[in-house]
């Protein structure tokens, strides 16, 4: 079961957020590498989405190392 | 380190089996081609680690320009190494079956006495030139012999891209097609018989690809089991290094030599290592297996071809005495979600200086797939490691507390370990990466052992067919133990390409 009520994004929604983190991360990318990641965002929007599953709700994240000091 | 005691006294030959026999009756012009065959005949004086180095290194060079295994032969150092190994065997000293073995290392791996590339035009070169990662060390310490850095897809991500000007890996089966990645080289070096086994990584499949494409025995150990110190990372929480060789054996006896704890990987668990050698007795009575049918037998994307030789293998252990039952892995996509979520983020926290200040050094498929990553939130990271406690959970539920106990979980899952036999070069599109199907990465997430073993060739293409064995956190000697059983019953493994070097003019 999903805690989410799914994600719908639309063109200009994927290429405003795509554009906002390209200029967050200050990563070049040429324009046919930006439409790939316009086509990308709401699939990985979506993917996410269906991590919101109800009983991870309180759960917590995997692989916690040990707190020792690095030699 | 141990004194050298006479062959037939050393405790980890392995007698009589089919690996050895098929060797012992050839010519000894005949290269051995596996640890246990090579360490044979290293100790009766048949042959001497120099003699098969620089058979080796001919043959290598001899092939590299055609199969683009390595990136560097270490001509010098190796030849020095296995001078180092002989006048141990002459002093009686024996460390071990990996004495005078020449291994294909992974060029993402540190190694003190050849660059470090990671096949990337980005990478420092000076990071390259730092002291030997732990696993060439414990390597080195076995006296194995480090023969050359290996192909791999730049930076373990990504696909082969000819403009980087690194070789173009090619599978020894068939020269249009893939090897796998990225631990391509290895897997190509091993199969074409320019090594005797080698070192790849694993991220998401990158052991198990190619070592299932080029028919291969390879293995992703437990998270935790072998220090990644020294190793360029990909996906911090989700990379191995593991071996790949011919057979079962060979993994289980170098992993044997790789796993412990290191302090300088927090990510290594401090416990003891197991006897990887112990179970191997070749039988599989009282051995559960459980056979995950829903999406890793019924996917669209699995070639019947490749699903008819896991099934038949699968029968074949039936047959011998194994109980085979049905099971369902829980969470399949959302562990794909997960694994991508983990890997992007990871990936690009070591990336993102490289990807703003010199972005066109990448090869084209590389830096495509590491932009996948800023697409992820922060939130999305953690979201995606409360998601595989979840996962982790509930496929270790599947399994049975340890070979032998009581219930109805399983020791082990079988399953293909790739849906088809390796593709063909031409028309690799980075969707494929996101969107193809993958039966290896969630074994990254749950960070279960996975080994990898060839189970026939394809009738249709001559490529060979493999599956994946999956077992309990650090509980690979169950998992070995039936790898190795499968493979006395069989000579998938045995069977080799046609020696590209033998064309090649002197």
């Amino acid at each position: 079961m999903n805690e989410s009520p799914g994600v719908t994004v639309s063109p200009e929604e994927a290429a405003t957020a795509v554009d906002a983190i390209l200029a967050r991360t200050e990563i070049p990318v040429s324009p046919a590498e930006r439409e790939r990641l316009i086509r990308f965002y709401p699939l990985v929007r979506d993917w996410m989405e269906q991590l919101r599953m109800v009983e991870a709700r309180y759960e917590e994240p995997v692989l916690i190392y040990p707190a020792a000091p690095h030699d | 380190m141990l004194k050298r005691q006479r062959s037939v006294g050393v405790s980890w030959l392995r007698p009589g089996t089919s690996t050895c026999r098929a060797w012992l009756g050839a010519e000894v012009s005949e290269l051995p081609r596996t640890i246990a065959t090579a360490a044979e005949a290293l100790r009766d004086g048949r042959l001497s680690a120099v003699s098969l180095t620089e058979a080796l290194l001919a043959r290598a060079h001899a092939a590299n320009d055609t199969l683009g295994a390595f990136i560097h032969l270490a001509d010098e150092t190796a030849l020095a190494a296995a001078r180092r190994a002989d006048a141990d065997f002459a002093a009686g000293v024996d460390n071990g079956p990996l004495q005078g073995i020449p291994l294909a290392i992974k060029d993402i791996i540190a190694t003190e006495d050849a660059p470090t590339t990671a096949n990337s035009r980005v990478m420092n070169p000076s990071w390259g030139q730092r002291a030997d990662a732990t696993v060439m060390r414990k390597l080195r310490q076995a006296g194995a012999i480090m023969l050359g850095k290996t192909v791999l897809h730049e930076f373990a991500c990504g696909w082969p891209d000819a403009e980087t000007g690194f070789p173009m890996p090619k599978n020894p089966w068939d020269l249009t097609r893939t090897a796998g990645g990225s631990s391509s080289g290895t897997g190509i070096a091993v199969a074409a018989d320019l090594a005797i086994a080698g070192l790849g990584t694993d991220t998401g499949g990158s052991i198990r690809g190619p070592s299932a494409f080029c028919g291969l025995s390879g293995i992703k150990q437990t998270f935790g089991l072998v220090s990644k110190e020294g190793c360029v990372p990909l996906g911090y929480s989700l990379d191995h290094i593991g071996p790949m060789a011919h057979t079962v054996w060979d993994c289980a006896a170098m992993l044997q030599v790789l796993a412990g704890y290191d302090p300088k990987d927090p990510t290594t668990v401090n416990r003891p290592v197991p006897d990887m050698l112990a179970l191997m007795d070749g039988s599989l009575e009282g051995v559960r297996i459980g056979v995950p049918t829903e999406h890793f037998f019924t996917a669209p994307a699995l070639e019947p071809e490749v699903k008819q030789g896991v099934l038949d293998a699968i029968e074949a252990m039936k047959a011998a005495g194994a109980t085979v039952v049905e099971v369902t892995v829980p969470l399949v996509a959302e562990a794909q979600h997960a694994l991508w979520a983990t890997m992007g983020s990871e990936a690009l926290a070591y990336h993102q200086p490289d990807l703003r200040s010199k972005s066109e050094l990448y090869g084209r498929y590389t830096r495509e797939a590491l932009q996948v990553g800023m697409l992820y939130t922060g939130a999305d990271y953690v979201q995606a490691q409360r998601v595989r406690s979840i996962v982790k959970a509930r496929c270790l539920a599947l399994f049975r507390p340890a070979l032998g106990a009581d219930g109805d979980g399983v020791d082990v899952l079988i399953t293909p370990s790739r849906p088809t036999v390796a593709p063909l070069l031409e028309g690799y599109d980075t969707d494929f990466l996101f969107l193809g199907t993958n039966f290896s990465g969630i074994w990254n997430v749950t960070g279960q052992p996975a080994l990898c073993i060839p189970c026939g060739f394809g009738p249709s293409t001559g490529m060979p067919l493999s599956l994946q064995i999956v077992g309990r956190p650090f509980d690979e000697p169950t998992v070995f133990k039936v790898g190795d059983a499968y493979q006395r019953m069989t000579d998938w493994h045995l069977r080799k390409p046609a020696p590209v070097w033998e064309a090649q003019p002197a």
